[in-house]
Order: structure tokens, then sequence, then C-alpha cells
């Protein structure tokens, strides 16, 4: 369910596109910074506040990785496994992580601290392989880098 | 443009891509995503070739050429691009052709045939759509009829691009990226629109394929017959896929004239009520009340012995024939040939669901019935399509779609004027809802706020008289009676007078309107005063496959074949003399007046030939009174209909799968159909039936094929002058009528009352349900498999004071009759409206109406 506030907003959105489209985008992250994920039930609610097709609002959100439709940890772990980053590891980093997190891709650990998921490419080729922690960036990863990140992420959590 | 590809050079018009360009040159680039009759993708990037002085190869397909340029299809670059893609799409593709029904058409094995590689680097494990663990194929069901195998798509968006574009439905998208990229469509909304089959023949590949055809037969087992459609006026051409006297499938047969390469689902899966169990499998004999089977020799002996009892006893005029709009043209020529000279009489019609079918008496009145004066194509260069009386997507499906198209890509404005709402709604530019019956009216209403607001272009001095008939229909007054608001007429009728080419297309509502010849007389004044310069034209959409071919060939009373009148000397002489037989020039009886003679002792014997009056006569009660009383009765059909049950003798006939023949469609054209299997069981052509029988009699009927019938057609009837046979299909033109080309004339059409009826308060509209089409449909179990059921549609504010809700039984009562259904609450039916589906056996909605009623009412009981 999406709260009568951001309803209120996306209901604007609507007057401010050419094409009620376009509103689909600034609609879902409006949901998302809201409770961090989209589900189906709030990408229904959004084609109707917009009085769109639902199908569109579920193609566009399935299209970009950012908006998971299931519930997600306080940190979402986004592994780039596209080209650049697989020819430089990640599919050995996604490995890692999984042992490390003691999680498959695609779900929570039980803390509901870190989520883990694979993503195509962020357009981050040259400092390949690399990954985005909710909205940060992390670089040219190595296994230790790994660890430390997630060390400071937990500690930043005491 | 001068273009040089591979070494040819081509002129093109600026504006043409080089794909379009190769085409013209006869330059094969292989494609997947492109699709003529679909908007340009460009997703596949197969079509890439080499453009001199450009880096980088160039998609063929999204590439617009310019004067000068030199293409290059088949440099080492692009071979080696081309080798590339294919390998890519194969990386995940699970490979397994055995058991995939594309195989043997599919454009992914003919192109890695062709172009591909024969070696296979990837090793990895294949990324798999696993739809349920415990199944070996990943099929999923994502409509009725369609089932997707995604692992198999190579995602070109052709089936989306249909989906969205083309049919303007909201039921199929793409989700996810990159190489999880799937198409779907949402559990609670399956691709289950009327057109969604073509996705399954425009799928390069075997990610979606039919229900009904899947894991059946391999393609290059089948024989591909052309034919065309037997259901809607449309006449969409299709090919049947044939083995073993076994229809497997439909196609498309791509006209560009008529469908573009589309079927709606009727036509695509309708088919099987062909191969049904329950067809007529020999001619059967009224004994004691049950029919007994007999031969031929026995049925003809039959037929004969009475059929010449009643004439010597009572006289040719005794005696009736009744054709059918479903039959092809040489059928039903045979047919009124046998009647009009073995036995002698003009009481031949085909009109069994209208109830006062136009008299002949004003024959040059027949001009606006012939069906459409312009084509389907004519409708892409219009201005203003308006649409009178009509569902046009449940009646003609194809055009449906053509007004969609020239919807989207030419701006074409478009009106609807309907009793009850219907799909082209998203479309049009206004939408006029009026009361069941007030067509007349509404009409004069816009004619005459055209006059007052001086919105013609005709000379004053010429619409005194119109003038003068309308000046009572003022907005206040019509308003009342259509219940379309005052505003909005006003609107409308300046915005008809703005537009310079408007096409009027008139519908099943107006063809059995209690007042068609106002309604047509209506519209021709309105196209007579917009006047000087601007061009409108009528078009009364005509529902049957060949309900034109019907009226053309002189199913009719008064008309011998060619609309000659039948009292008129020349043309009797005309037909005498072909025919070598002395022809009754008396005007036969229309087919409601045939069931008041029967009544009235004055026929004695029918001969219905596909037709199934009891069932689509607009009343029963009187319908089936009128044909048990006949003395004798034949009917013949390939199924034991409920009007042939009630027959004396029963003679089974063969589809359209079964027999060579002619169809001529709503806009008139003439087309060929071929026969699949030669007639099933013990039945025959229905041609070849009437032409023994009229041998059995003693007469001469020598036509060894049905082409030999098309022939004489084409050398008797006028209008059908110069149609051979083998022609039919390379020139595929519609039928001339410009020698019916004569002065129109205002003409005066004034509304006649509906009356109330406190007792019946709901007027009842009758019409096709999706999927299901006349009487056939319901024979077959694919579309049954979609919609099995009828029900009765009514307003959910009408439902809600009656205490109704969705899927209750219901009772329609009215003076003649009652039937249970069961309920549909639905916002498209007007308050004060119900709408009650004529396609299914079970719902007897005859029983509901009166033949001397103009509309028919009914009152509303909870089951
Ligand atoms: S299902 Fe067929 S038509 Fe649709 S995208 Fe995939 S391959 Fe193309
Ligand atoms: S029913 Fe009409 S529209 Fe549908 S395929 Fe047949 S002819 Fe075409
Ligand atoms: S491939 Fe990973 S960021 Fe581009
Ligand atoms: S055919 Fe040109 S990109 Fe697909």
């Amino acid at each position: 369910m999406i709260s009568k506030k951001i309803k209120g907003r996306i209901v604007e959105l609507k007057e401010k596109f050419p094409q009620r489209k376009s509103a689909i985008l600034p609609a879902l992250h409006l949901v998302l910074k809201e409770k961090n994920y989209v589900e189906k039930e709030s990408l229904k609610e959004i084609a109707g506040l917009l009085e769109l097709p639902p199908i569109e609002v579920f193609e566009t959100a399935s299209f970009y990785t950012m908006f998971p439709q299931k519930k997600v940890g306080k940190y979402h772990i986004q592994v780039c496994t596209n080209l650049s980053c697989s020819l430089l590891g990640a599919e050995e980093l996604v490995k890692y992580l999984e042992e490390k997190l003691k999680i498959k891709v695609g779900e929570t650990t039980p803390n509901g601290m870190f989520t883990l998921s694979t993503v195509e490419c962020l357009g981050s080729c040259g400092t390949a392989p690399m990954m985005q922690i909710n909205e940060d960036y992390y670089e040219n990863l190595t296994k230790e880098k790994v660890d430390r990140i997630l060390d400071d992420l937990l500690k930043k959590q005491i | 443009m001068k273009i040089t590809i591979d070494n040819k050079e081509v002129e093109v018009d600026p504006g043409t891509t080089i794909l379009e360009t190769a085409k013209k040159a006869g330059i094969e680039i292989p494609t997947f995503c492109w699709h003529e009759k679909l908007d340009v993708y460009g997703g596949c990037r197969l079509c890439l070739v080499e453009v001199d002085d450009l880096p980088k190869l160039q998609l063929a397909c999204a590439t617009y050429v310019c004067d000068g340029m030199r293409v290059k299809t088949n440099s080492p670059k692009v071979i080696k691009a081309r080798k590339g893609n294919l390998e890519f799409l194969l990386i995940n593709h699970p490979l397994d052709c055995p058991t995939c029904d594309k195989a043997g058409e599919c454009e992914l094995q003919d192109y890695v045939f062709k172009y591909g590689s024969d070696k296979k680097r990837f090793k990895e494990k294949k990324r798999r759509f696993i739809v349920d663990r415990s199944q070996t194929f990943d099929d999923l069901k994502i409509g009725p009829q369609i089932i997707r195998n995604q692992n198999r798509c190579i995602i070109c968006a052709r089936c989306i691009r249909f989906i969205k574009d083309i049919a303007g439905e909201d039921e199929l998208g793409d989700f996810n990226k990159g190489y999880r990229s799937e198409i779907n469509s949402l559990p609670e909304i399956p691709i289950a629109n009327q057109y969604a089959g073509n996705v399954v023949e425009l799928c390069p590949v075997g990610a979606l394929t039919s229900k009904a055809f899947r894991y059946k037969i391999r393609v290059w087992l089948t024989k591909k017959i052309e034919s065309v459609c037997p259901f809607c006026g449309d006449g969409c051409n299709l090919f049947l896929w044939v083995k073993d006297n076994r229809i497997y499938r439909v196609t498309s047969r791509r006209n560009d004239k008529i469908d573009e390469g589309f079927l709606c689902d009727r036509g695509r899966f309708g088919y099987d009520f062909v191969n049904h169990p329950d067809r007529l499998k020999t001619p059967l004999l009224k004994e004691n009340n049950d029919f007994i089977p007999v031969s031929w020799e026995e049925a003809f002996e039959t037929i004969a012995k009475r059929f010449e009892k009643i004439k010597k006893d009572y006289g040719p005029d005794f005696l009736a024939g009744v054709g059918s709009p479903k039959l092809a043209n040489e059928d039903n020529y045979i047919f009124q040939k046998f009647f009009r000279t073995v036995i002698g009489t003009n009481n031949i019609d085909h009109r069994v669901n209208i109830k006062n079918p136009l008299p002949g008496s004003d024959f040059k009145d027949y001009k606006n019935f012939f069906g459409m004066s312009d084509s389907i194509e004519d409708l892409e260069n219009s201005d203003l399509i308006f649409i009178l009386g009509c569902d046009m997507n449940l009646e003609h499906p194809i055009i449906a779609l053509r007004i969609r198209k020239t919807q989207r890509k030419n701006g074409t404005f478009v009106i609807l004027a309907n009793p009850k709402r219907t799909k082209l709604k998203n479309i049009a530019t206004y939408e006029l809802l009026y009361k069941y019956g007030t067509e007349v009216a509404f009409l004069n209403g816009i004619l005459n706020q055209i006059i007052d607001e001086k919105l013609y272009r005709i000379e004053e001095n010429k619409i005194r008289e119109l003038k003068d008939w309308v000046k009572e229909y003022d907005l206040d007054k019509v308003s009342d009676i259509t219940g379309v608001p005052a505003e909005k007429i006003k609107t409308v009728a300046k915005f008809i007078s703005q537009k310079e080419r408007v096409i009027f297309l008139l519908g099943r509502e107006i063809i059995l309107h209690h007042q068609t010849q106002d309604v047509v007389d209506s519209v021709n004044n309105l196209i007579l005063l917009l006047g000087n310069g601007r061009k409108g034209s009528l078009n009364l959409l005509w529902e049957y496959n060949n309900s034109c071919g019907a009226l053309d060939i002189g199913i009719l009373p008064d008309r011998l074949p060619g609309y000659l009148p039948v009292n008129d000397l020349e043309s009797k002489k005309r037909f005498e003399n072909f025919w070598k037989e002395k022809l009754s020039e008396k005007p036969g009886k229309s087919f409601n007046k045939m069931l008041e003679a029967i009544l009235q002792g004055s026929l004695k014997a029918m001969y219905i030939m596909g037709s199934d009056p009891v069932r689509e006569f607009p009343d029963r009660n009187f319908g089936l009174k009128a044909l048990k009383k006949l003395d004798f009765l034949v009917v013949q059909d390939i199924f034991l209909t409920e009007t042939a049950k009630i027959a004396d003798v029963v003679l089974p006939g063969a589809s359209f799968a079964e027999k060579d023949g002619t169809f001529t469609n709503c806009e008139r054209r003439v087309q060929k159909l071929k026969r699949g299997f030669k007639p099933l069981y013990d039945s025959k052509a229905d041609w070849e039936i009437i032409c023994e029988l009229a041998n059995y009699w003693g007469s001469d009927f020598d036509y060894p094929q049905a082409k030999d019938i098309t022939s004489e057609i084409a050398e008797v009837v006028p209008i059908y002058s110069g149609f051979k046979c083998e022609q039919i299909d390379e020139n595929r033109k519609r039928l001339d009528l410009s020698f019916e080309k004569e002065k129109v004339r205002f003409k005066r059409a004034d509304y006649k009352k509906i009356p109330d009826d406190k007792e019946y308060p709901f007027v009842l509209i009758t019409g096709n349900t999706y999927y299901h089409f006349g009487t056939l449909t319901q024979k077959g179990e694919n579309l049954n498999s979609i919609v099995s059921e009828g029900f009765c549609e009514i307003n959910p504010e009408d439902a809600k004071n009656l205490d109704i809700f969705d899927g209750d039984l219901i009772k329609l009562e009215s003076l003649s009759g009652k039937i249970e259904i069961k309920a549909k609450l639905k916002g498209n039916i007007q308050k004060g409206t119900v709408f009650v589906p004529i396609n299914f056996e079970k719902i007897r909605y005859n029983l509901l109406m009166d033949k001397d009623k103009l509309v028919d009412r009914v009152r509303i009981r909870k089951s």
C-alpha cells in the first residue's frame, strides 16, 4: 500500500509530463524512497493513479534493478555481473558474497541487514568489478575490499 | 535517388529504408524484428549491412537511404556480424526443434541454416525459464489459446508491437532486461483479445504457439489450401492446413486489400466445426417421428415425388426455397436456378433473420443495399469514419482493425453512434449513445442542425423541401427521443460539416432495423446536404461471409441474378434464353411472407439450404408454428439444426473446406475458396446436391465442377460479367456497380415512435458475442474453450435496482415467451436495455421476439 501523502504526489506528477507514461519512473522512485521496495500491489496502485494500463508499470519496474519487488535488507548489495565486471571476476565476488553472507542471490540475511542481487551494467566499467550498495558505488573490488566495506557498514550500525 | 546496393543500381524515393531498397533490388537481408505491418523496431540487429564511408555497420531496417549511398549486404564484415548475432541467439536457445511446433517454418532455423555457423563455442549452462519443475517443457499459458515457451524467444517484440500498436490492447509486455528479458502478460490480464492468435503467426520462432494446433502434427506433413473465412462479411483470406480429411490449423493468407495478414480469432480457431463428430453423415428421412438414414437415391425420389405432387395439385407458387448468406455463390446460383426453372417459382429468399426484409417494389433503392460502396482500403483515405448502429469489433473485426490503423497512422477521426458502448470508444473523437431504434430522429436532428447553422455547401434552393421535413426535429425534441445530449448533437453536426471525406458505416442494427430504408435515406440526405465537393459515402456492412453474394446472385423473391427485376420482360428473356426454360414473372415472397403464406394455406412445401430459421427468425413461435404446418420440408445443412429436426428429409451438405467456389465479401470482392478434401462421409457439396436433384427430376443441370458454375455466373449475371474463375485471385477486384449510378435525391424519412411499455421495460438487443459468430462457431471446441456460454448483459445500475448480481440466473420474459440466462453486469450497456447473444443454441433469444413489434421488449425476473 502506498501512503496517502505519496499518492497525492504521484497524482501531481501526472500533470507534469506531456505523456503520462513518463511519470512512471518518478512515481516508482517516490514509492521506493518510502519503503525500500515496490511490490506488485503498489505497482498496480501506481498504474491506477496514473491512469495507465498496469502492464506499462510492470514492464518499467522490472526493467530497472533498483526497484526490488520484495522487501530488501537495510543494505541492498547489487553486484554488476555484466561484461566488463564479469571479465574481471564479478562471478567470483558473487560466490564469495554468497558464502560470506550465507545467502543466495536474491535473498536477504535473517537479521534483515543485507540483500544480495546481481544487476546489469551500472556504467562504471572502467572501475570493474564493482557493486552498488543502496545509493553508493564501490569500485575496483577485491575480496579483501568487500570484507572491509561490509565490516564498515556493520560497524556503522553499532 | 540512386542507390548502389551490392553493385546493383536502384532508384528509390526519399524516405525509403535500406531494407526496402534491397527488397526492390531482389536482395535478401535477413531480419527478425522487422515486419512489414509493424512499426520499425531495430531490436534484433540481424539486418546489419555495410555502408560506404560509415565506420560501423548500419541497421538496414531503420536506416533511410540517401542519394548516392553505396551499400554492401554481403561483405565479409556483414557476414561475420550476422554469424555472430545468430551465435548469440543460440547461446541460450534450447534447440528443442524436434518437439517444437514451429520446426519447418521457423525463421531462426532457416537463418541459422543459411547464414549461421556450424560451430558452437559456448559451453555454459543455458538459461532456462522454468514454469513448473515437474514439467519437461517450460510451457506457460498466457491466454486461453496462447502458450509461451520463453526459452525459445528471441525478443524481437513482434508480438508485443502487434498487441499494443495494432490491436490496441495492453495485455502483453516485455519484462526484466538483458538476457533475463521475457515476454509475459499479467496473470490477472491474460492475452485474450479477439486478435490474440495473430501473435502465434507473427512469432518467428516457436516461443508462442496455440493450444489448438500444438503437438498435433508436423507442419510439413500437412497440405496448405487457399480458402476464405466462412464467418463474417470481411472475407479474410486463409490457408487451411489439412491432412487426411482434417483441418489442423488456419493461418492468414495475407491480402493487403482486406486483412493485411491478420485474422480475428474466430476465423483462426473456429475451423473445427468442420471435423465435428455431429456432422450429418447420410441423407435422413423422417418416419414416425424418427430419422432413418437413407440413400441419396431414396431421398431424391421422395423429394421429387412430394414436390411434384404439390406442384401439380396447387401450382409452383406453393413451393419455396430458402438459400443462405453463408453458402457459396455457386450453391446459391444453382439453388435459385432450380427453383426458377425446375419448380417455376420466384419464392426464393435468404434473409431469415430479418423481420421485414425491404419490399422489392422500389427497386432503385436496392443500390444502397448492395454492400459497401467504398472498399476496406478506402477507409484509409477518409477524414472521418462515422459508424452507425454497428458494434464493429463484434461484427467486422478486421474492418475494426483497419479503422484503428487509419486512426493511428493518418489521424482519421472516428464518430461512434450506437445504442451501446463499443470497443472502438478508445479511439473515437465522439461517442453518441442513443436509445435503440431512434436513429432516424437522431439523423434528422443533425440535418436540422446543419441547416439551422447554415453549415451546408449545397445551394439554398435545393434544400427547401428537406428543410421543411426536418424542421420539427429541434435539438430538445431529438435529445428527448434519442437520449443524446443536445449539446453533443450540435457539436457533432458542426464537426461532420467540417470534414471533406466522410465514410458512413452502417451495421447489423440498421440491417435488422424496423426503419432500414428510412435510416439509409437519412444518411443519404446528410451526404447530399454536406454536398459540393465534399465526398460522403454510405456503406451498409452485411453480416455474413457471402451476404452480398446471396443478394447479387438473386436469392431474392423479386430479383433475378444481378438484381434484374423478375417482372422486367427484357431481363426475364435474357435468363430464359440462357436457361432454356420459361420463367415466372410474378415476384415471389420474402421469407417472412412465406411463413405467413404457410399459415394461410398458400404455401405447402419448402426447401431450406444452409439456414436455420428456427434459430434465426426473429419470432421463434411464429416461425416454428409455420414451418411445422408445412406438408413437406427439406433441410440441407451440415448439422442436424433446429430447423432440420422438424424436416421431413434432411440432406447432408459439405462445409466450406470441402468445396470449391466463391464468396463475395461485404465490400463486394469476389474471392475463391478451394476444396481441402472431398465432402466428409456421404455428404455432397450443396450445389452438387441440387444438380443431382434437378437431374433426377429430368432436367439437365450439367456442371461437372464448381468452376463451371462460376463461369456461367460470369456469363449470365451482369455484375459478375468478365469474372473468369482462374483470374479471380490475380485481380482480386471488387465488383463494379457503376452501372447503377443514378442521381440520389433527398428523401423524406420520419421517425416512427417506438411505443413505451411499462410491463416490459427493457429493450432487447441481440448480436454476436466475442469469439463466436452466427450459429456455427459453437460447434467447435477451440472457441468454446474460450467462451462456452452466453450471458444477458445488463447495465449495473439496472441490475442493482433489480437486486441482480453478476452470474445470477435470471428470467427474461416477453409477451411471446421466456428464457433463462445468466446475467453479466456491463457498463457498456445503456440503462433500460439488455443484450443477448445469438450464438448459442441453448439461448433461444428469438423466443422473446415478435415479428410484429418494431422493437422487442422484455422484463427481468430473478430465477
Ligand atoms: S515471443 Fe516470439 S514474437 Fe514475441 S518477442 Fe519472443 S520471439 Fe518475438
Ligand atoms: S470472422 Fe471476419 S474478421 Fe474474423 S477472420 Fe473471419 S472474415 Fe476475418
Ligand atoms: S560491466 Fe559492470 S559496470 Fe559496466
Ligand atoms: S530487422 Fe533490423 S534490427 Fe531487427
